[in-house]
């Protein structure tokens, strides 16, 4: 009986370990990491949204690579947008699941945490929302689908002084988070190199504080014409609300942080004529924005918004990198994708030599609760 | 003067939620010896029952702060039922290890529900929103000061349950010698699980002022909070009902004038005042020292 | 057979060292499951850690995270910032390898002193919150030093761990460990966990015992963070936040306090247990709260309270001609 059981564990064993193996033969596998439970899990519907409809658009019933057909088959991992686990997660895509590019992550935390190991293994890694500039600097294989913050804070800046004609600006960002962090020192950069003042600089803790009276009563006391707010939108809704309760009456510009529709609901109002800048806008009157969103909508019943957008350009990138490369291979996939030169609905992609992207931003506004298209700004 | 006054506000309304947060877990502490980890996510799941309340049932005010109490309150004594009460008379860090459990559990199960998902969600204005200029020129709005009005009469019903009611005497008995009370009468179990149920109905309106004062709720919102809850009620002496009170509103208060002052560091005040405070009266401020019999 | 048992451990590690290569090179075992067993034994590090303070000295911490971030970046910048692998010939780069980690080992192990000497004169609950405080503001001022990377993360840290680094730490690490409970002092430290007034009369100096145990485990999660930082190549503060303390405190728990077996088999479990369970997705935390419960409920004093695996007991030598009792 105890035996039995025993063999019966062993072969498991084994069935499991060579379980991924099985069906290598006419397969391509892509990986995806996301954060599917943790703190950002609703990123993650949004991401496995776009790149189950990048799949179905690209590939819709396999991809033909070098001649010869293959069904894709996509392999969700989950990091919990920690570093440690989305190391474990590029492990196990790479080794068990031998995928030929990796999907995400979202962020430039944990980024940096799994490109090293697809770096080493010679694995394409196409992050969709990182965007720190060391994040490509690990190393060759390693690209993003986003633009890069030094270019956003500067777009920010460069609106602030230019539209809103504002040359003094209050900070409010999150010290807890490289993004808020990163965006923060880039615009102060270019504001400041654009003869700007930053006259009030004020930080929080991090996602998870709500109480922002403080700093905002700092905010208050100084003589700021506008208020920068480069964070997530769940804490940016409380931090307008609260700011109008207090008796803040400046401007409110942000970053793409706080692209989500939710914003609305949690400012009640106080996002009124807000602006930021984004990576991705549903209004964009541009005929391939408008096809996105139409299949978006068709497919999932909600506008889509930047993480769905994109994942899905970093999958359809993978996609036409394989054909491009002509074989399932990482390292000829790597420089297909270097070369790449294919439209999406953020416009014409393609890779500088850092394996950015040059993409222009948007700058949106909320009116009436809901996101309007203010003005795109290239490179 | 107008500045301190307006810090002293957000101070105060911020404080006191801790100290009713704070209240539930020196209560259970006070009489099982239990750092009810779980204690922060009762707040969470009295936040979401006022939500639906709003929006599924249209429910007002003080209907959707009845069953925020309500609910945690039932569902806490349960917890106590089938996860501590077994494990009472074992080593203390087993119960601990088991709230952790149930902690992670109360995470992470709404989440895989449908109906709530991991997703924010922005609560319902339960109060119209006004705001009043006091004389010197700081600001007090209604949100802030329904915050007030409503702990202070939870902590003033406290402690007129806890000494001046037969329940509440006998509490305060399990919780200074659990023995002895069973031997005078007391129906131990009982009392405890009334101390769960109490502890759990005002961490339930704590999490629907919390609510409507940072009007943005998740499943995970009751892990910080009741955290630095759980500092307060250290910080005021853990076990002792007032200590919870006088600790709730000293963290509140340090936190906002402390982030006013150095913004990057102000979240972390909380931690270096317990710690200063901890130094110089081990037990709390108004803990009692045990003295230890040989 | 004295002398095998005596190095029955020994044998034991090295056997399982070669098994795992052979395994790996015959491809049965993948990169991945190498890299969870190296979580899991850097997790059992600390554990064991953790338990000295907490199993085998009766204190309450639940800030050995902190110490596992002090250790981590502490090594990570004498490899990155001091020494980096650029400016080092191949051969001396494993030299300043073991030499960060145990750098890491000593900065954490002087935290530990530094934090344990005022705070070990409060009892239970209070000295669990302050280990909690003081691993919050470790955490803290980590982020605030931009040459470490702040929030941003310390990155291009040499990925210098591989399997023998760990597996001989992870042997040395049992080794101390054990000769030292086995000695005056650990049986001092446990005379501190059984009554400490009691001690306290027979002569037995608690505060002495407990801060040296206290440095001695904060040592230990500086090393573990050293060979971590190494491992991953990146360090982020908010991996190492109360959360994490916590769950070395489960770990702890659910293997059994006072046990070295019981850390093992609770560090490796709980470590590879997430990763198995990845096809529950969601679910998998919920499961694992649940699992908990359970294991409490059915088992508290944990899957080895208590107890351990014979061969990490040393025999105790007896002059000759004794007959006498135990």
């Amino acid at each position: 009986m105890k035996r039995n059981l025993l063999l019966s564990l062993c072969a498991l064993l084994v069935v499991t370990l060579f379980g991924g193996m099985a069906f290598a033969a006419d397969q391509i596998k892509i990986g995806v990491v996301a954060p599917i439970t943790g703190q950002n899990a609703i990123g993650g519907q949004y991401i496995k949204n776009g790149v189950e409809l990048a799949v179905k658009e690209f590939a819709p019933d396999g991809l033909e690579v070098g001649g010869k057909k293959y069904e894709v088959k996509v392999i969700f991992e989950d990091n919990e947008n920690k570093p440690d686990i989305t190391a474990n997660a590029f492990r196990k895509l790479i080794d068990q699941n031998e995928v030929v590019a990796i999907v995400g992550p979202d962020a430039s935390s944990t980024s940096l945490a799994g490109g090293p190991i697809a770096q080493t293994a010679e694995v394409p890694v196409v992050t969709t929302f990182a965007t720190n500039p060391k994040v490509t600097q690990v190393g060759d294989y390693i690209f993003r689908a986003c633009f890069i913050d030094p270019f956003q804070g500067s777009v920010m800046a460069k609106y602030v002084m230019e539209n809103l004609k504002a040359t003094k600006a209050a900070i409010l960002y999150n010290n807890g988070n490289d993004f808020s962090k990163g965006l923060t020192e880039f615009f102060k950069q270019s504001f400041e190199a654009m003869g700007g003042k930053v006259v009030a600089l004020e930080a929080y803790g991090g996602s998870d504080i709500r109480d922002f009276n403080a700093q905002l009563n700092n905010i208050k006391a100084s003589d700021a014409e506008v208020l920068y707010l480069p964070n997530a939108f769940f804490e940016t809704g409380l931090q307008m609300n609260q700011a109008r309760k207090a008796g803040i009456t400046v401007p409110f510009v942000g970053g793409d942080g706080w692209d989500s529709p939710d914003l609305p609901k949690i400012a009640a109002g106080a996002e009124e004529g807000a602006a930021f800048t984004a990576a991705f806008s549903h209004e964009a009157q541009r005929p391939e924005v408008q096809a996105f969103v139409e299949k978006y909508k068709e497919n999932y019943g909600t506008v889509p918004n930047s993480n769905a957008v994109l994942s899905y350009e970093a999958t359809a990138i993978v996609l036409k990198g394989l054909k491009d490369a002509g074989k399932v291979e990482g390292p000829a996939l790597r420089d297909a994708i270097a070369a790449i030169d294919i439209d999406l609905p953020s416009g014409k992609i393609k890779f500088d030599e850092n394996r950015n992207p040059q993409k222009a931003a948007v700058i949106m506004q909320f009116t009436g609760g809901n996101t309007t298209y203010v003005t795109t700004i290239n490179p | 003067m107008r500045e301190t006054l307006q810090l002293l506000i957000y101070g105060v309304q911020l404080g006191v939620i801790y100290a009713l947060i704070a209240l539930g877990y020196t209560m259970v502490y006070g009489i099982i010896n239990l750092i009810n980890f779980a204690h922060g996510d009762l707040v969470m799941i009295g936040a979401f029952v006022a939500y639906f309340a709003a929006e599924l049932l249209g429910a007002n005010f003080p209907l959707a702060i009845f069953l925020a109490m309500l609910i945690p309150a039932c569902l806490s004594v349960a917890i106590e039922r089938l996860a501590y009460r077994p494990l009472r008379n074992k080593p203390r860090l087993s119960a601990l290890i088991t709230a952790i459990g149930v902690s992670i559990f109360l995470e992470n199960f709404p989440r895989m529900l449908p109906f709530i998902g991991p997703n924010y969600r922005p609560f319902p204005m339960l109060i119209p929103f006004k705001n009043f200029t006091l004389p010197t020129g700081a600001v007090l709005n209604s949100i802030q000061i329904v915050n007030i009005l409503v702990s202070v009469a939870l902590m003033v019903a406290l402690t007129y349950i806890v000494h001046r009611t037969k329940v509440g005497r006998a509490m305060r008995a399990v919780s200074f010698n659990k023995d002895a009370a069973s031997l005078m009468g007391i129906n131990v179990n009982r009392i405890i699980a009334v101390t769960f149920f109490l502890g759990a109905a005002l961490a339930g309106a704590g999490g629907v002022l919390y609510s409507m004062t940072y009007p943005m709720i998740d499943v995970l919102m009751g892990i910080w909070l009741g955290t630095k809850a759980f500092i307060a009620a250290v910080l005021g002496g853990i076990g002792s009902v007032p200590g919870a009170m006088l600790g709730g509103l000293i963290m509140g208060i340090c936190e906002v004038v402390a982030t006013a002052l150095y913004s990057e560091l102000g979240y972390g005040s909380g931690f270096v005042i317990l710690i200063l405070i901890l130094l110089f009266r081990p037990a709390g401020l108004l803990g009692k020292v045990k003295i230890e019999k040989v | 057979m004295d002398t095998l048992r005596k190095y029955l451990p020994i044998l034991g590690l090295a056997a399982f060292y070669v098994l795992v290569m052979a395994l790996r090179k015959a491809g049965v075992l993948t990169s991945y499951y190498v890299q969870i067993l190296m979580f899991a034994m850097i997790n059992c590090m600390v554990t064991l850690g953790l338990n000295l303070i907490n199993g085998f000295t009766g204190q309450f911490s639940i800030g050995q995270a902190g110490f596992v971030a002090v250790g981590g970046y502490t090594s990570a910048a004498v490899t990155t910032l001091l020494l980096p692998s650029s400016v080092l010939v191949p051969a001396l780069r494993p030299l300043v390898f073991l030499l960060s980690v145990f750098i890491g080992g000593i900065v954490a192990g002087i935290f530990g002193y530094l934090i344990g000497k005022p705070s070990l004169r409060l009892k239970g609950d209070y000295l669990a919150i302050v280990t909690l405080a003081f691993g919050e503001i470790i955490r803290s001022l980590i982020r605030l030093i931009p040459q470490v990377g702040g929030p941003r993360g310390f990155s291009g840290i040499p990925r210098y761990s591989n399997l023998l680094w760990i597996v001989l730490f992870f042997g040395g690490t049992i080794w101390v460990l054990r000769n030292y409970i086995y000695s005056s002092f650990g049986r001092a430290c446990i005379a501190c966990r059984e009554d400490e007034l009691a001690a306290g009369t027979m002569g037995v100096d608690t505060t002495k015992y407990k801060v040296m145990a206290f440095t001695i485990g904060s040592a230990i999660a500086g090393v573990a963070g050293g060979l971590l930082a190494h491992l991953l190549g990146y360090l982020h503060p908010d991996q190492f936040n109360y959360l994490k303390s916590i769950d070395f405190l489960v770990y702890l728990y659910a293997g059994g306090a006072g046990s070295m077996t019981g850390s093992i088999m609770g560090a490796t479990l709980l470590t590879i247990l997430p990763e198995m369970l990845r096809f529950l997705s969601g679910w998998r935390l919920v499961i694992y709260g649940i699992a908990l419960v359970f294991l409490m409920l059915f088992r508290p004093q944990g899957i080895y309270g208590g107890k351990e695996l014979p061969f990490l007991v040393p025999k105790i030598r007896r002059p000759e001609g004794y007959e006498g009792g135990q």
